[in-house]
């Protein structure tokens, strides 16, 4: 598998920098002129096999991406934003709801352009 | 070979692009048990968390990792949410080795190890940095 391999030279890498000396300064090192764009970090974490499909079903009617999805959660929840319940996937009239909730949001500045 | 003196796959150290750093199981736990390991109270056990924000530092300084795969940049960096080596200094200057996802880099890097910066990588990290 690729990742055995991957994890497998990974581990001779760690081995190996470890030999190398430590308070080194290579020359031709230099100060990093571009700056990350959205900065993250990669965190790995485990979705009980029996839940994937519902993320990836999940994520598809929300139109985006199960691993999107997963920070958009994460994000909302530390934002204090309170997350919607999920789309029903067997539940059609869920989404005829949500649109009428949303016509109903719009309604004060449809009525008065002004407001 | 992607490493050199000056550039990786081309791309001046300078400009490489850095966007997110992962780390993945095995280098979590070689992280975490520096102290363990190395059976010394002078050894820093250091969070994933904070190699990663190191790597990441807008100011790091970047250079060729010298390992023999010519795989690793060395990123001289801070965490500003690490411990402090001495009292006053915000966060911890760490030398994190990464490797790239992609060849040439896309941005995404897999960090390998870090630990705390020595005193001459310390030095040259401050030396005009930005902030100062």
């Amino acid at each position: 598998m690729v990742e055995d391999r991957f994890t497998r030279e990974l581990a001779d890498l760690i081995d190996e920098t470890e030999s190398l000396e430590r308070d080194v300064v290579p020359s031709g090192t230099s100060r990093s002129r571009r700056s990350p764009q959205d900065p993250a970090q990669v965190y790995s974490i485990r979705i009980p096999v029996d839940r994937i499909d519902q993320l990836r079903q999940a994520a598809e009617r929300e139109g985006t991406t199960a691993s999107a999805l997963i920070r958009k959660l994460v994000v909302d929840y530390l934002d204090g934003v309170p997350v919607p319940p999920p789309r029903s996937a067997t539940d059609p009239s869920q989404a005829i709801l949500d649109e009428l909730r949303e016509i109903k949001a719009r309604l004060p500045a449809l009525k008065d352009p002004a407001h | 070979m992607a490493a050199s003196r000056d550039n990786y796959d081309g791309v001046p150290y300078e400009l490489l692009p850095r966007d997110s750093a992962e780390v993945t199981p095995v280098s979590a736990e070689h992280l975490r048990t520096r102290r363990e390991r190395k059976e010394s109270e002078h050894e820093f056990n250091i969070e994933p968390e904070w190699a990663v924000e190191a790597a990441l530092d807008p100011a790091a300084l970047l250079g060729d990792g010298g390992s023999t795969s010519r795989e690793s940049v060395l990123v001289i960096g801070r965490s500003t949410s690490a411990p402090p080596l001495q009292y006053g200094e915000v966060g911890r200057v760490l030398a994190v080795y990464v490797i790239p996802a992609t060849h040439p880099p896309d941005g995404r890097w897999f960090v390998v190890t870090a630990w705390t910066a020595g005193r001459r990588q310390w030095s040259a990290y401050w030396k005009e940095h930005p902030d100062g």
